[in-house]
C-alpha cells in the first residue's frame, strides 16, 4: 500500500492542513442489532449486558475518552439513546438504548470520534 | 512500524468478514445481581485474527490497561502476530475485552464464564435481564 505525504489539502480556493482531515475522521463505527454487527470498524467485540445496555471494545484505542454519537436505527415507541458513562473508556464505547416502555429493540448506529492512542 | 488503525483499514478492504460460531457468556463477580453478559466477536476483527499480521500481541493490551489516558500506549505500534485459529482468537478476546476479575482473579465455586456455540444462546429475550449462566450441563447456556 502506498502513502501520500502532504501537509495541506486544497480545492483550489480553500486550503486546510491534512491533520484537520485525519483528526476529524471517525475512528470507529458500529451498525447492528444488540451486540451483532452488520457493519463496523475498529471494533474487536461487542457485549450485550442486558436489555438496552451494550458496549463495543475498540481494537485500536483512543488516547482519551472519545465522543460518540449513537442513534437507534428506527424510531418506534419513542426510542432514545445515550452514551453510558459508567462503562465508557478510551477503549470501550458504551451505549444505552431505551423506549418509553423501558425496553429496546437493540438496533443501533454508533460513530466515535477522537484522537488515536 | 505501521499504526494498528491503518492495518485494520487495509485488512477491512481486503478481507471478508467472518461471523464467529462462538459466544462468550460471563458474569462479573463484582456485580452479582447483574444478568449474564454475552460477548460477540466482531466479524472484521475475526477476519483479521484468522489472516494474521494485523493484531498486536495480547500482552500489549494487558500492559496498556495500566497506562493512564493521554500516555503513550504500546498496542498500536507493536509488531503484529501471525494467524490464529478461531479458538485462539476467542481466548485472545477473553483476555482483551473481559475484566481479569472474570477470567483470572475469580476464586469462587460458581461457573462465571462459558464459551459456547451461538446456538446455545436463547433467542427469546423476553426475560433478558434475568439471564444467569446454567451451572449444570443442559441444552441452553443461559
Amino acid at each position: 500500500m502506498s502513502t501520500l505525504n502532504v501537509s495541506n489539502i486544497s480545492d483550489g480556493t480553500d486550503t486546510v492542513e491534512t491533520g484537520y482531515v485525519v483528526n476529524g475522521s471517525a475512528k470507529a463505527w458500529f451498525r447492528g442489532e444488540e451486540a451483532t454487527a452488520g457493519i463496523s470498524f475498529n471494533i474487536s467485540s461487542s457485549t450485550d449486558h442486558g436489555t438496552g445496555d451494550y458496549s463495543h471494545s475498540l481494537t485500536s484505542a483512543l488516547a482519551t475518552l472519545g465522543a460518540t454519537t449513537t442513534n437507534p436505527r428506527r424510531n418506534s415507541n419513542g426510542q432514545f439513546c445515550c452514551q453510558n458513562e459508567s462503562r465508557d473508556s478510551s477503549s470501550v464505547v458504551a451505549v444505552r438504548h431505551y423506549n418509553t416502555s423501558g425496553s429496546s429493540d437493540g438496533r443501533q448506529v454508533n460513530v466515535t470520534f477522537g484522537d488515536l492512542a | 512500524m505501521s499504526h494498528l488503525w491503518d492495518r485494520l483499514a487495509e485488512a477491512k478492504s481486503r478481507l471478508a468478514p467472518v461471523q464467529s460460531k462462538y459466544r462468550v457468556l460471563f458474569e462479573n463477580p463484582a456485580e452479582p445481581d447483574a444478568p449474564a453478559a454475552v460477548l460477540v466477536p466482531d466479524p472484521n476483527w475475526m477476519a483479521a485474527a484468522l489472516a494474521g499480521n494485523v493484531l498486536p500481541p495480547i500482552d500489549t493490551y494487558l500492559r496498556d490497561q495500566n497506562v493512564p489516558d493521554g500516555q503513550p500506549k504500546e498496542h498500536p505500534y507493536a509488531e503484529p502476530i501471525g494467524p490464529m485459529t478461531e479458538e485462539e482468537a476467542i481466548e485472545y478476546l477473553v483476555k482483551k475485552d473481559i475484566s481479569p476479575q472474570v477470567w483470572r482473579e475469580y476464586n469462587g465455586n460458581r461457573i462465571i464464564m462459558k464459551i459456547v456455540p451461538v446456538e446455545l444462546i436463547p433467542s427469546d429475550r423476553s426475560f433478558r435481564n434475568a439471564w444467569k449462566i446454567n451451572q449444570t450441563e443442559t441444552e441452553m447456556a443461559a
